[in-house]
C-alpha cells in the first residue's frame, strides 16, 4: 500500500490529527523505553501506520524498525486518534462507564479496598538504608472512613499525612475504606468566573509525568491540562481573587490505576467545594456520560475521587536508598468492598445465630 | 456438555490466549493477575473481547475490578449470558 493512498484512509487521518496536535513530552522529562512490538501493542495501528506516523514526526530514537518511544507520547497520541481500537481509548472507555450511571450513584456510600506497592527502581537492587513514605489515603476529608490499615512489613508508622516505613526492601500499604459523594454547587460569581473560564478553553487532558506537571508554565501554553498543572493554576487564581484555596492529590478509584490532583475551595456560603475540571474533560472520553455530569465535577464530592492530604505538587510516594532519593514504582490494585462487607455479613449471621443456640 | 460448560471452556479459552505471559492454557483456578500477568489494562481489554465473544451487556467495572481467578471470569460470563 503507497503512503498516498494510506495517507487517504480515515484511519490514517485520524492519527495524523492526533499527530499534529501532540504535547510532545520535552527534552528532560522523556523516557524512550518502548519498543516497537509495545507502541504497536499499545497503538493498535498497524505497522504501516506506525511507520507513517514516524515519517510525520513521531518523536523516536533508534534505527529504522528498532524505535523506542516515550509511553506518554504514545497514550496521548492514541487517546486523540479516534481509532476507536488502541489500549488507551478502550481502557478509558472501560473505566469511566460508571459516568453514564444516574448522579446517586456518584454519591451514595461505596466501599473499597485499596492496595499500593512500592518498589525500588533501582535495576542492581535497592540499596543501604531503604526509607519509604506513601501519602495517606483519608476518605474522611469527604465524608468516609478508614475502616483498617495494614502495612507490609508491618510496624510502620502511620501519620496523619504519611505512612512511613525504613529498613525493608518494597512496601505496601492495604486501606479498607468507604468512601461517599455529596453535591454541592459553585455559588460566588467571581468564583464561578474563575471555573467558567477555564471550562470554556480549547483544552486537551493528557498523561505526562508529574515532574513536568508541577511546572504549570511549561505545560498549560501548549493547551494541554493534566491534573496537577490545572489545580496548581486554578488556586492561584482562586487565592487571587481573595478565596481560601487549596489542591489537594488523591486517586481516581476504578479499574485503572489513576493518581490525581484537583482543587478545593472555600465558596461564599463557607463550604468547601471540589473543583475537578479534568473530571469533566474526562468525561469527553467516556461513552454516552450522564449530561449532569460535567456539573458535578464542579463544586461535589463524588464517591469515586480518594482524598490524601497532599497537595498537587508534593509527590504521593518517595523512596530513599544508598543515600539517594529515588521515584518508587508504584502498584496500585482497587477492589470493591463487596466481598469483605459480604464476609462480615456472614460472620455477623453466623455469631447472630450461634447467640440464639 | 452444558451450556455452562461450554461457556467456562470458551473463557479459559480466551484467556489463555490473550494471555500476556503467552498464550497458554488457563485453568479455573489461576489467578488472573498473580498467575497469568493480566494487569488492569489487560483485564479491561479481556472484559471488552468477551462483551463481544458473548454478545453481553456492557459488564460492569464495579463486577470487573473483582475479578481474582479465572473461576471468577466465567462466573461473570455466566451470570451475564443468563440475564441476557
Amino acid at each position: 500500500m503507497s503512503v498516498e493512498s494510506l495517507r487517504a484512509e480515515p484511519a490514517l487521518a485520524g492519527w495524523l490529527a492526533a499527530l499534529a496536535r501532540l504535547f510532545v513530552i520535552p527534552a528532560g522529562y522523556r523516557d524512550e523505553n518502548v519498543d516497537r512490538v509495545g507502541a504497536l501493542d499499545m497503538l493498535r495501528c498497524g505497522p504501516a501506520v506506525l511507520d507513517a506516523l514516524i515519517r510525520d514526526g513521531l518523536p523516536c530514537s533508534g534505527e529504522p524498525g528498532a524505535e523506542r518511544f516515550d509511553r506518554y507520547d504514545l497514550f496521548n497520541l492514541a487517546l486523540y486518534s479516534g481509532s476507536n481500537s488502541s489500549v488507551p481509548e478502550r481502557a478509558i472507555q472501560f473505566a469511566l462507564r460508571w459516568m453514564g450511571k444516574a448522579p446517586e450513584t456518584w454519591l451514595n456510600p461505596m466501599a473499597w479496598q485499596v492496595g499500593i506497592e512500592l518498589a525500588c527502581p533501582e535495576q542492581h537492587g535497592c540499596g543501604d538504608a531503604p526509607t519509604w513514605s506513601m501519602a495517606r489515603p483519608t476518605p474522611e476529608a469527604f465524608g468516609g472512613r478508614t475502616i483498617e490499615l495494614r502495612t507490609d512489613p508491618a510496624g510502620a508508622t502511620i501519620g496523619r499525612e504519611d505512612v512511613t516505613a525504613q529498613g525493608s526492601p518494597a512496601f505496601g500499604l492495604t486501606v479498607d475504606l468507604e468512601t461517599r459523594g455529596e453535591r454541592r454547587q459553585l455559588r460566588a460569581p467571581a468564583l464561578r468566573e474563575i471555573v467558567d473560564e477555564f471550562m470554556t478553553g480549547d483544552w486537551r487532558w493528557a498523561r505526562m509525568p508529574e515532574e513536568l506537571q508541577a511546572r504549570p508554565d511549561l505545560v498549560l501554553p501548549h493547551g494541554v491540562a493534566p491534573c496537577i498543572s490545572v489545580s496548581l493554576r486554578l488556586a492561584e487564581r482562586c487565592a487571587a481573587a481573595g478565596f481560601q484555596a487549596r489542591t489537594r492529590r488523591g486517586w481516581i478509584l476504578g479499574m485503572l490505576d489513576l493518581a490525581h490532583a484537583w482543587l478545593e475551595v472555600v465558596d461564599e456560603d463557607g463550604q468547601l467545594k471540589v473543583v475537578d475540571p479534568i473530571f469533566a474533560m474526562l468525561s469527553d472520553h467516556a461513552v454516552d456520560p450522564h449530561p449532569d455530569f460535567r456539573a458535578v465535577c464542579l463544586g461535589s464530592r463524588v464517591n469515586r475521587l480518594l482524598p490524601s492530604e497532599h497537595s498537587a505538587d508534593n509527590p504521593l510516594a518517595q523512596h530513599t536508598c544508598g543515600g539517594v532519593s529515588r521515584v518508587p514504582k508504584k502498584k496500585v490494585v482497587v477492589r470493591s468492598g463487596r466481598q469483605r462487607l459480604a464476609a462480615q455479613a456472614a460472620a455477623s449471621t453466623e455469631h447472630a445465630k450461634e447467640a440464639h443456640r | 456438555m452444558t451450556e455452562d460448560d461450554k461457556v467456562g471452556r470458551r473463557v479459559r479459552e480466551i484467556i489463555g490466549e490473550m494471555c500476556p505471559l503467552g498464550e497458554r492454557e488457563a485453568r479455573s483456578t489461576d489467578r488472573v493477575t498473580d498467575d497469568l500477568g493480566y494487569d488492569s489494562v489487560g483485564i479491561v481489554e479481556l472484559a471488552m473481547v468477551l462483551e463481544q465473544e458473548f454478545e453481553l451487556q456492557p459488564i460492569d467495572e464495579e463486577q470487573a475490578i473483582d475479578i481474582v481467578t479465572v473461576g471468577d471470569v466465567e462466573e461473570l460470563v455466566r451470570l451475564a449470558t443468563a440475564a441476557a
